[in-house]
């Protein structure tokens, strides 16, 4: 198809009558005047029409089922680096003997006072009154500062928190299962599906379940509990391993050591219910999980079968 | 895309018989994988088969090379949307977990959109789809972006016009 530079000026003014229509604001008279410039040059109707076609081209029907955010996340995927060798051309590339794709990853704090990560990050940051905070990989949380009060809402996911003391604060951790009062205490506290476990570091912290029950928690122990109350005070074991990039497991299950590895490693991994039972101690790489889903083939009767780099499986091996 | 007449057989015969090697070789260097390359060697010559009108290529290499390069591309276009889409699933307040199945469909469905929408701003995208997907008014996209009514719909003119580049460069 031949396009002149005429084409190019229909296609704007095509373009900007569109947009006034799907407005909803046209007037009668633009209404009209819009029907007289499509019908004044066959041209005019003819890009028109393909205007026309190429936003039927949206599939539509498939979008609506994705969330939007995930959507419009997706698209701004950054182009990775080697798109920009390619722009050299396939010889340039050839020349720079070989590519290597450098992984990066979008920053996702939001501008608001909730703070987030993403998979395989982990964010150290200092809070406004002094306390260090870390978070885990796909953590929530959000922070609500004032005279009164220091209250750090944990949604999704763990940190590890180092509490600056404050006279006239208080700090609460809350989670949808109570409130943990963490003053002047240096703790982990991990948000899981069915309950929220603490583990206390230094000093000691008292847990308020939803239920009203109270609780205090030593240095060296650690707390699960869920809105009806304290289920489990065992020893606190190397809770923050992961803040040092460690996945530190004894006696887990492997499906609770899968768990974790899930918030280092886009995809899918499936274990089978044989395989996620199996059980072992060990410290593996959280930042390599290929190498930690290696190190767990060689320490257990497992086949981990790689259908694409997202897309894992995990059985039992055939004896 | 047509048929493509018999009689060009014999002339792709010879294009593949001289240049596939050459090609493999070639986009082997950048994959840095043979068979990937062999793979999108093949889809290339593939393309070339359909064109209009192979007898009038007269650079077959540069032609394939352009072909290849673009399939590469293409490639690894759909790899960063994948990646972001599973990254973003994560992100999302209520998990979704898409079977395999689902989820091939949606990382097409994703290909497809981000072509349609390609060289747009971000916020012109979320623009027209917010529009086109959930029938949100300008003046709701205006708030949903922090922008003007006025900036909404030049975006969405943005969209419009990009929706009739796709049609006419396929």
């Amino acid at each position: 198809m031949n396009r002149t530079v005429s084409d190019g000026v229909i296609v704007e003014e095509a373009a900007r009558w569109m947009a006034l229509l799907h407005s909803g604001q046209a007037s009668e008279q633009q209404a009209q005047a819009l029907a007289q410039w499509r019908s004044s040059d066959a041209r005019h109707e003819e890009i028109w029409q393909v205007m026309s076609q190429g936003v039927g081209q949206l599939p539509s029907a498939t979008l609506r089922g994705v969330p939007r955010q995930s959507l419009l996340r997706s698209l701004q995927a950054p182009t990775s680096s080697r798109r920009r060798l390619l722009q050299g051309g396939l010889g340039l590339v050839a020349l720079l003997g070989g590519v290597h794709w450098l992984g990066r990853r979008e920053s996702l704090w939001p501008a608001s006072d909730e703070l987030q990560t993403g998979i395989g990050q982990r964010q150290a940051l200092t809070l406004a009154d002094g306390s260090a905070l870390i978070l885990n990989a796909r953590t929530r949380v959000a922070q609500h500062f004032d005279s009164q009060q220091r209250l750090l809402q944990v949604h999704a996911g763990s940190v590890w928190l180092d509490v600056a003391t404050d006279p006239r604060r208080a700090f609460m951790i809350t989670t949808e299962h109570g409130q943990i009062q963490a003053t002047g205490s240096r703790v982990v506290v991990a948000r899981q599906d069915d309950a929220t476990q603490l583990s206390v570091l230094h000093a000691r912290s008292l847990v308020m379940t939803a239920s009203g029950q109270r609780q205090w928690v030593e240095a060296g122990s650690s707390a699960r509990f869920d809105a009806r109350g304290v289920l489990q005070v065992q020893a606190a074991g190397n809770a923050d391993a992961w803040t040092q990039g460690r996945l530190e497991a004894r006696d887990w299950r492997l499906g609770s050591i899968i768990e974790q590895l899930r918030d280092y490693r886009p995809g899918i991994i499936r274990v089978s219910p044989q395989a996620a039972a199996l059980r072992l101690s060990g410290i593996f790489p959280l930042d390599d999980s290929d190498r930690a889903l290696q190190l767990l083939g060689l320490s257990l009767p497992i086949e981990v079968t790689r259908y694409s780099p997202y897309w894992v499986s995990i059985e039992v091996r055939a004896a | 895309m047509g048929a493509t007449p018999t009689s060009h057989y014999p002339l792709i015969g010879q294009l593949f018989k001289r240049d596939y090697a050459w090609l493999c070789a070639r986009i082997g260097r950048v994959l840095g994988c043979p068979y990937n390359a062999q793979d999108v060697a093949a889809e290339t010559f593939v393309r070339v088969l359909a064109l209009p009108d192979p007898t009038a290529i007269r650079e077959p290499r540069a032609l394939l090379t352009t072909i290849a390069q673009r399939l590469v591309y293409e490639g690894w276009r759909r790899q960063d949307l994948e990646r972001a889409y599973l990254e973003s699933l994560a992100l999302v307040p209520e998990p979704v977990h898409p079977s395999p199945e689902e989820r091939a469909v949606l990382i097409e469905t994703l290909v497809a959109v981000d072509r349609l929408l390609d060289g747009l701003s971000a916020k012109a995208k979320a623009a027209f789809l917010y529009h086109q997907l959930d029938g949100l008014t300008y003046a709701e996209i205006g708030r949903q972006l922090g922008v003007s009514v006025s900036r909404v719909q030049q975006y969405m003119a943005q969209a419009f016009a990009r929706c009739y580049h796709v049609m006419v460069d396929a």
